[in-house]
């Protein structure tokens, strides 16, 4: 994937809030923090970097880029220098976070992009469920009390329900059209060519804090 | 079917956030500048700079741009600044200053400035001139507020109490001015400057009477430690509500915003009603959380303090459906508890105990409200048997004392025949269509509000 396109990717997630969403780059790795916290992203990139960069995506300049201490410059072209600072995490930190949490465990569904077709980009959540014979995708209309399901075919295990906001689904399958999406421990793991992601679930119990996994 | 039965029904609607990491602030410098920059705006002639400088203060008064909603607009702000120090990280004016005034407090020091106290005297002057009049239609809306003598309200915009208050004591002697004019006051605060000794005596030397409305959202210390940091806590605004009874000015307990998922739990209700009712407080106000504080920013404070600002907005404020059922819920109880309760939402408007929804009745003398407002429209609605057009509803307007303006007649207009901004609709209110006539519709009263019928519906699952 073009870092160019990671970059624009990354920024759909978390809302739409960009702020401070955290690129770190080495090798043929990319990973892309959300602003919110609530999503990693790993990417293969097109070009091979040598050396770590660490950026908010907000910040990005174009991938001529280099490091040094806390300060990123990037070289947008005509002998133009933009210096940022770089925010306090690193691509060995992200790396380590992916690896904690990835897992290829739990029960699966392949969503593609014309599954999502009848969903309603306005709700704010998608609740999935995995029954044992059939994938439930179940959208709760906080407005007006409507319910809309879909329902698809297929075998795995019972398994406790547990949402992804409608927007990250979507920032999902900007990146692919067909997604291995699995249940994890409080959060969901997802793939497609090229690229996986992390993503925070939403859960459904009497508390305001914000949940960390 | 009470409170924690709704929110058993909420719960599974809308879930909670988990996040990979905690969410945590960094300094450091970012892109772009935010001191001594300029600003320009493209006109037909070419780029300007656009100056922001302010200068002194206009005038502290104003009648709310909220007017129509409203039926006490009245606001007036002796202080102002670019940061209040209680730091709410609800607080819809501190982001919007910090835009808005950056020029003039790049050259003010602390941050805060007040009005000429001179200026201020003559000001108030020539709108308390305005009290024996009844020619009101060249008058300026702050003017024909006075003449029909609405609350003035001081707190809407910005905290009037703060410390430097105490060092300065400008809204003191504001007080003390309004009570020489034995006019009606509403004070919205957080502070508890109000419980000293020289504040009560002026509060209470106002012939016109004052309610002092003391925000407190929950009686939570950790939450509101996180929430508003630099406020004084729960236990200091409760003993202040303590005095300000003794002191027989009334002290409502303003809960706004209501706070579902992080302030509802009902042990942590039961101790803030038995509080409440240990520091003498019979009254309370309710409202949600102001769909307009929803930015980004406000977001990431909460998301920096480890609360899910998403579950709570969306059930106390995106979803109408939701906010009206919760606050019910939530009024009902307090209601059962013995406390009299009043709220400016729509779907629950007609349930409050007040004439206005600032709990005022018995406590202010001689006021009136602002007639020309959707609650004032529903109540005259109420008051008659059969279905209501906008003629008879104007003629009741003008009856008493008209319109705040011109513009508000327009937008209440507007919003009596569905138009305008669909949040302060008509629709919202225990009012239903019944008919048209020249000027539109024509509205009948509901004997319980549709919208929040409609929302317990979908809480019993029909």
């Amino acid at each position: 994937m073009e870092i160019d396109s990671f970059v624009a990717s990354l920024l759909r997630f978390g809302r739409g809030a960009g702020g401070d969403s955290v690129v770190a780059w080495e090798g043929e790795v990319a990973y892309g923090l959300s602003y919110d916290r609530t999503v990693l992203v790993r990417a293969i990139t097109d070009v091979v970097r040598v050396g770590e960069v660490v950026f908010r995506a907000t910040d990005y300049e174009g991938s001529e880029v280099k490091m040094e201490g806390d300060r990123v410059t990037f070289y947008p072209g005509s002998g133009v220098k933009v210096r940022v600072q770089r925010p306090a995490f690193s691509w060995k930190g992200l790396h380590g976070l992916y690896e904690r949490l990835w897992s290829e465990e739990g029960p699966g569904v392949s969503l593609s992009r014309s599954d999502l077709k009848l969903l309603d980009e306005s709700l704010p959540h998608v609740e999935l469920v995995w029954d044992g014979s059939q994938i439930k995708l179940l959208q709760r209309d906080i407005y007006t009390g409507k319910v809309v399901e879909i329902l698809k075919g297929r075998s795995g295990e019972a398994r406790a329900k547990m949402a992804i906001r409608t927007g990250d689904f979507w920032a999902l399958m900007g990146m692919g059209l067909l997604w291995d999406i699995r249940a994890a421990d409080g959060y969901f793991c997802a793939s497609t060519v090229g690229v996986r992601a992390i993503l925070g679930g939403c859960v459904y119990d009497d508390l305001g804090d914000l949940g960390v996994v | 079917m009470d409170y924690w039965d709704i929110k058993e029904v909420v719960r599974e609607m809308i879930p909670r956030q988990n996040v990979l990491v905690p969410v945590t602030s960094e300094g450091g410098f970012r892109k772009g500048r935010r001191a001594g920059y300029k600003e320009y705006k493209l006109f037909p002639q070419g780029w300007n700079e656009y100056k922001r400088e302010l200068g002194g203060m206009k005038s502290a008064f104003e009648v709310s741009c909220k007017a129509a909603g409203c039926p006490s607009p009245l606001n007036l702000d002796v202080w102002d600044g670019k940061v209040c120090y209680f730091n709410c990280n609800y607080c819809f004016a501190n982001h919007f200053r910090s835009t808005l005034y950056e020029n003039f407090f790049d050259r003010v020091p602390d941050g805060l400035r007040h009005v000429d106290l001179g200026e201020f005297e003559r000001e108030l002057g020539d709108l308390m001139s305005a009290r024996f009049q009844s020619a009101l239609e060249k008058m300026s809306p702050e003017k024909r507020a006075i003449a029909l003598r609405i609350p003035i309200r001081l707190g809407v915009r910005f905290e009037n109490f703060l410390p430097q208050e105490k060092r300065d004591g400008i809204s003191l002697h504001v007080l003390r001015l309004l009570a020489k004019y034995h006019y009606p006051v509403i004070i919205d605060t957080k502070s508890i400057l109000l419980a000293e000794d020289e504040y009560l005596e002026a509060m209470a030397s106002n012939p016109g009477g004052v309610v002092v409305q003391l925000s407190l959202s929950s009686a939570n210390p950790k939450l509101l430690k996180a929430m508003e940091p630099g406020a004084p806590s729960p236990a200091e605004r409760f003993e202040a509500a303590r005095r300000l009874n003794e002191a027989g000015i009334r002290a409502v307990l303003r809960v706004e915003p209501f706070l579902p998922f992080l302030a509802d739990s009902r042990s942590e209700m039961g101790e803030y009603a038995s509080r409440a009712k240990e520091a003498g407080v019979e009254w309370m106000c309710w409202d949600s959380f102001s769909y307009s504080t929803a930015s980004a920013v406000t977001r990431r404070l909460f998301q920096e303090a480890r609360l899910d600002f998403d579950r709570m907005f969306l059930a106390a404020s995106d979803s109408r459906m939701m906010t009206g059922i919760l606050l019910y819920g939530m009024m009902e109880n307090f209601r059962s508890l013995g406390f009299r309760c009043s709220t400016y939402d729509d779907m629950n408007s007609h349930l409050n105990e007040d004439t206005l929804c600032c709990n005022v009745t018995g406590a202010l003398s001689g006021y009136r409200m602002n007639y020309g407002s959707t609650k004032a429209a529903e109540a005259f609605i109420h008051s008659r048997q059969g279905p209501t057009g906008w003629a008879d509803y104007n003629t009741h307007v003008m009856k008493n004392g008209g319109f705040l303006s011109e513009e508000l007649r327009e937008e209440m207009w507007k919003l009596w025949n569905h138009d305008g901004n669909a949040a302060y609709g008509m629709g919202w209110l225990s009012v239903v269509p019944s008919g048209r006539d020249e000027h539109g519709l024509k509205w009948a009263p509901a004997e319980k509000n549709p919208n929040l019928e409609r929302g317990l519906e979908v809480i019993r699952g029909n």
